[in-house]
């Protein structure tokens, strides 16, 4: 039997050095998912001390996410009590062998802070209050920015992803930043651009169509 | 008499549908993912991609793709009372409700190496079947190997590490254990690829601090079971060890003292005090 290399060609063996560099981020990410990973399913046998770790250990990076879309500390943290409410009711809906841990816990509290944004634009829409927070952010524009043209940073995942981003038109990958990283409707990014809902609708299905042949190649 | 349906059959028999056009499906979980679903929709792709494999596969694999952007978003530390509230609602014991800082907490965080295995297993059945008996041998070798070689080697000897080394395609190649207080490695060798003879498989330690690999050692040729006194400093290595490597090397291990490329297995340690405990 001849050893069957993680490596066995020079291509591959690039693609190993590669990875290599990377590995202590590699590895402590995958470390990070093991322990997320094992607390999920010790929380499904109904331990209550499990849930607690799971919190401590994953509490600053979900709240982070809340707070890059809502840019509300109080908000955050009402989207991180919420989300971890429904981590809680919702346990038994984890598959470990479907789904990351992180992956799992992160869009849970993507789509709660995505509701609150939306909550918080008609409420203030209601109450016809002066409401500037549409306006993207020099911050949120250097984010999109530097998402949307980094190349070659980051573990492969993230580097496929940047560099799928990076060939999109840059409209298409703008409006699916801004969707994604901040929470931004349909409608906020035709505001944005000043431009009509479907052609936004359609920058987006192309964007997401071409990102996906990009990926899957 | 009327037919009894199950109320996933109800909820299929009830799926519009759109839901089974792979176009549509790949819409709405791309969609979906984005979070530019108005409301309604969103719930209703929610609900049935509870029964609608296709759809919760696809929404799968948009969230693995974007969540990198996840993760490299800056941490924010919660308000103490955030998990106050939490722990009030779902009557969680007292000594859970102080939260230390999350870096303190992160610091203490054990898992029970059981549960590790446990979900392992889980996580391995839900792939296709075609990995499942290399898996399940996997899983049984450290077993056999935990539960046989102990009392073999070591009646009292409290057990600390385990890893199973596995090679690319999730063939077992060895398992690897330690013994607390003799400080002994054991190395079950299980299915040695062959080398030539100018070459041998030298087993590393990877560190947990600063991710460097540190050698045990060369494999000898043709032993099914080695033993192997630690040195102190070596036994430093296995307890600030974060995985085993095994890597093809120039005959007797490598000159240069670091592994070279050609990984021929790997596999995470792991800890095994609870078992101690448990036992």
């Amino acid at each position: 039997m001849k050893p069957s290399f993680y490596s066995n060609d020079q291509n591959h063996r690039e693609k190993t050095l590669l990875s290599q560099q990377n590995a202590p981020v590699t590895d402590s990410i995958n470390q990070a998912e093991d322990k997320l990973a094992c607390l999920l399913y010790q929380c499904q046998q109904g331990d209550k001390q499990a849930f607690s770790q799971l919190y401590q250990q994953s509490a600053a990076r979900l709240n982070g996410i809340a707070y890059r879309i809502t840019r509300h500390v109080d908000s955050a943290n009402e989207v991180l009590q919420e989300a971890f409410m429904q981590i809680w009711q919702n346990r038994d809906s984890y598959q470990s062998g479907k789904s990351e841990a992180f992956t799992w816990l992160a869009s849970i509290v993507r789509y709660r802070a995505y509701d609150r944004v939306r909550y918080d634009q008609r409420r203030h829409q209601q109450e016809m209050v002066q409401f500037n927070e549409m306006e993207l952010t020099l911050e949120q524009l250097s984010e999109i920015n530097r998402n949307s043209q980094q190349i070659g940073l980051g573990d492969h995942s993230e580097q496929a992803l940047n560099n799928c981003l990076a060939k999109l038109e840059q409209k298409q990958s703008q409006s699916i930043l801004m969707a994604y990283l901040y929470g931004y409707s349909r409608d906020d990014i035709a505001h944005y651009f000043d431009t009509p809902i479907n052609t936004i609708k359609s920058w987006i299905r192309r964007g997401l169509g071409r990102l996906q042949l990009c990926l899957n190649n | 008499m009327s037919e009894q349906l199950t109320p996933q059959e109800l909820s299929k028999k009830s799926m519009p549908k759109r839901y089974e056009n792979p176009k549509i499906v790949e819409h709405l979980a791309s969609q979906y993912t984005l979070g530019t679903l108005t409301a309604k929709v969103h719930q209703g792709v929610e609900k049935q991609s509870v029964y609608n494999e296709a759809l919760a596969q696809r929404i799968h694999y948009w969230q693995a793709r974007f969540v990198s952007l996840d993760q490299q978003t800056t941490e924010l530390p919660p308000s103490e009372h955030v998990w106050q509230n939490i722990a009030e609602q779902l009557d969680i014991p007292e000594e859970s409700k102080t939260v230390e800082g999350i870096k303190q907490a992160s610091a203490r965080i054990k898992v029970n190496p059981i549960d590790s295995f446990v979900l392992w297993l889980k996580s391995w059945f839900v792939m296709p079947a075609a990995r499942y008996a290399s898996a399940f041998s996997v899983m049984v070798l450290a077993v056999l190997v935990l539960f046989i070689t102990k009392p073999f080697n070591q009646t009292n000897d409290p057990l600390s590490y385990v890893a199973v080394l596995t090679e690319q395609d999730g063939e077992a190649h060895l398992v690897a254990t330690t013994y607390g207080e003799s400080k002994k490695l054991i190395v079950n060798v299980v299915g040695t690829p062959s080398v030539e003879d100018d070459q041998s498989l030298e087993l590393w330690v990877v560190s947990k601090t600063d991710a460097q690999a540190r050698s045990l050692g060369v494999i000898p040729v043709g032993e099914k079971l080695i033993e192997q006194q630690l040195t102190t400093a070596q036994w430093r290595l296995i307890k600030d060890s974060e995985s085993l490597i095994v890597t093809l090397e120039e005959e007797g291990g490598s000159a240069l003292g670091e592994p070279s490329d050609l990984i021929v297995s790997r596999g995470l340690c792991v800890r095994l005090k609870a078992w101690k405990k448990n036992a």
